[in-house]
């Protein structure tokens, strides 16, 4: 007899040696690079356009799975980071990992979640964000003045982060992370 | 046309099949007998879509309740053959009755809202925050069969959503205007050979949510259900042999695609549905019989109810142990492989009734020990003790979660075994001889599909937040130990207690 339980196997790609930190909040995290796994977000076609665009830009990678509501892409090498700029311009994130031993695929969506130290109106929000190249998405919590807005996805996502979390308006910035959903 | 009552042993276990035991059910006949029928209580499901056009579900299905996040629209998406988990969920938690189909749910006359968090593109925390809060003046019962993380890895999770986190303490403590949604979640399906734990998934360690396991057609834990001290009840979610029959999507997409024999008839339902997946609606729907009966109750009301009205199951399993209650207090069957034990929808909803609301939590209140720097041998049998004396102020307090923060460096935490030891009730100030709640086990740090995931085991505790409802009830008054022994030859450097933290939600 053939039961429907949903337990997945963990096939995760290979940690790269690149780590990075942030912030969720309460506390700093550390976070390693998957050396050959990439997020695409919205997955169109069969991802040959995408092979083809990020082939030019001197990216290889090929479609490997489907993750929910994702496609993972098998990259050929370790790129670094500042060759992995150019699957953020083409709406593709690094793959991330919590631990230099791998574990729960995480991705940068290119969406933080900001909490603000106080109110600000929604107008002057927006004019904020819109002369540091992001842009506004929506309130999670009014009480809390926790906002949601968009940077390109993947490692500008953290950049931009930590470059304003020092701001004078800003409590903190933590990435809204795309993270691996399981039925059970 | 097909009608599953005999088929749905979840509900009225008759012994109907090969290997099952007379008995071992959810008594939800009882409660319905007492007019409990979910009626009026809204039930939210986050999963991965919904047929919602199901003759078997329609009629209970809102979609103006609903959320779809890859439109961002109240509706549901049309879910394709691999989003098949929604409607094996839904059937089993609000399947209509008595409209001459298919089977019934734990509460057939709920309000049946999904929200398709699970499959939708684009996902992210934010996301995963607003399928906790979205409507929580309206949603009665939140039912969770999902997870942040694939089962049977072993490893702690790391990093937890703070996020994910503040929406669950939100909807608790302000929704359904202040009386809070009841979280239910499942306990994951890694527990074959040990492998995984239910405290190794912050999302069941949260003192906001009931984790729930699952149990087989004997009343016994599912082979693949995991153990945790962080549990508050089983519930029947089959097991090889016995699946639970439920709503599939129609025709022949999802499980029972029509061609196999082995399935029920009609391909609109399936008998092969198992797991924590399918445990946690049966109690989502038993607390939506609750709420339908006395709507004034608050989740932590709930919560008591159904620990209360368990069913002590698998009675001579070795693993139950009794609660030392504080004055006034009952006193609980406590089991790491059941919580509570099996939920009772009869009992619950007769104990509903009368219940007296237990009046608001007071804020948590936490200890903590830093610096410590206490070396852990390598595998000499040696054990690591650290004590926290809590004071006599906290008396009259009645302990209903606790959380366990623990700082712990070391080589191979598949290794060590953490437990924690309350306060002898004979004398609370003088030794710690109390209800034990075992946090960590000695594992193998691989996968039940076998894949090794030796690098799970090398993350260190640093910090770790493990859950226990085995303390429900007690007072917290006295000399609680952590205790930590590396109990295996794994990791062969010696590992380092730095820190740890108790932390009491209590009334």
């Amino acid at each position: 007899m053939w039961l429907s339980l949903a337990v997945v196997p963990v096939n995760a790609g290979q940690v790269s040696s690149q780590s990075l930190r942030w912030f969720d909040g309460e506390r700093y995290h550390q976070v390693w690079l998957s050396a050959d796994e990439a997020i695409e977000f919205v997955p169109q076609g069969d991802g040959r356009a995408l092979a083809a665009t990020l082939r030019g830009a001197g990216i290889r990678a090929e479609a490997k799975a489907q993750a929910p509501g994702a496609r993972i892409w098998q990259l050929q090498r370790d790129y670094s980071v500042a060759e992995r700029r150019q699957l953020n311009q083409a709406g593709v994130s690094s793959v991330f990992y919590h631990s230099p031993q791998g574990g729960g695929r995480m991705a940068l969506t290119g969406e933080l979640i900001l909490k603000l130290k106080q109110a600000m109106p929604e107008s002057e929000l927006e004019a904020w964000l819109s002369s540091r190249q992001a842009r506004y998405q929506r309130v999670l919590n009014a009480e809390r003045h926790l906002h949601l807005i968009k940077v390109a996805p993947g490692l500008s996502a953290l950049e931009w982060a930590a470059q304003y979390e020092t701001d004078h308006a800003v409590d903190y910035i933590s990435p809204s992370w795309w993270r691996e959903r399981v039925r059970r | 046309m097909i009608l599953f009552n005999q088929e749905q042993w979840h509900l009225s276990n008759t012994a109907q099949f090969k290997g099952l035991i007379r008995g071992e059910d959810i008594n939800a006949e009882a409660a319905w007998q007492q007019g409990a029928r979910g009626k009026g209580v809204r039930v939210v499901m986050v999963d991965d879509g919904l047929d919602a056009q199901h003759a078997d579900l329609v009629a209970n299905v809102s979609l103006s309740a609903s959320w779809n996040y890859q439109f961002d629209i109240a509706d549901v998406a049309t879910p394709n053959d691999s989003q098949n988990h929604g409607t094996l969920v839904a059937g089993l938690l609000a399947s209509v009755e008595s409209n001459g189909v298919g089977g019934r749910g734990v509460a057939p006359a709920a309000t049946l809202a999904v929200y398709d968090l699970l499959w939708s593109v684009g996902v992210s925390d934010a996301d995963i925050y607003d399928a906790m809060v979205r409507n929580q003046q309206s949603v009665g019962v939140s039912s969770n069969s999902w997870g942040l993380i694939a089962d049977g890895t072993g490893e702690v999770n790391s990093p937890v959503s703070t996020l994910w986190q503040q929406g669950v303490e939100e909807g608790a403590t302000t929704g359904r205007d202040g009386k809070g949604v009841v979280y239910v979640w499942s306990a994951g399906n890694g527990g074959v050979g040990g492998v995984d734990n239910a405290n190794f998934d912050f999302q069941a360690n949260n003192p906001y949510v009931m984790a729930v396991a699952a149990l087989n057609g004997k009343g016994q834990k599912a082979t693949y259900s995991e153990e945790g001290a962080n549990l508050w009840l089983s519930a029947p979610g089959g097991d090889v042999g016995a699946g639970l029959t439920t709503t599939d999507l129609r025709g022949s997409l999802g499980l029972n695609k029509g061609n196999d024999a082995n399935d029920v008839g009609d391909a609109d339902y399936t008998r092969f549905f198992a797991g924590t997946s399918a445990a946690a609606p049966l109690v989502a729907g038993v607390a939506a019989l609750v709420l339908s009966i006395n709507p004034q109750l608050s989740w932590r009301d709930v919560r008591l109810i159904l620990a209360q009205s368990a069913r002590k199951n698998d009675s001579s399993d070795t693993g139950w142990v009794q609660t030392n209650p504080a004055s006034g207090q009952p006193v609980y069957n406590i089991n790491h492989k059941y919580g509570f034990g099996a939920v009772d929808a009869g009992a619950a909803v007769a104990l509903a009734k009368n219940w007296s609301s237990v009046g608001p939590m007071l804020a948590p209140v936490s200890y903590t020990r830093t610096g410590l720097s206490v070396t852990i041998p390598d595998n000499t049998g040696a054990v690591v003790e650290n004590t926290i004396a809590v004071p006599a102020s906290m008396a009259g307090r009645v302990i209903e979660y606790v959380t366990i923060e623990v700082d712990i460096t070391h080589g191979y935490i598949g290794d060590l075994e953490i437990s924690l030891i309350a306060p002898d009730p004979a004398a609370p100030n003088a030794s710690s001889a109390g209800t034990r709640s075992l946090l960590s086990h000695v594992r193998p740090c691989k996968t039940t599909g076998g894949v090794e995931r030796i690098g799970s085991c090398l993350v260190s505790y640093a910090p770790w937040t493990f859950g226990s409802a085995r303390h429900l009830g007690e007072s917290p008054v006295g000399n609680w130990t952590l205790r930590v022994a590396d109990k295996a030859g794994r990791g062969v450097i010696a590992g380092r207690l730095n820190g740890w933290q108790l932390t009491f939600y209590t009334r």
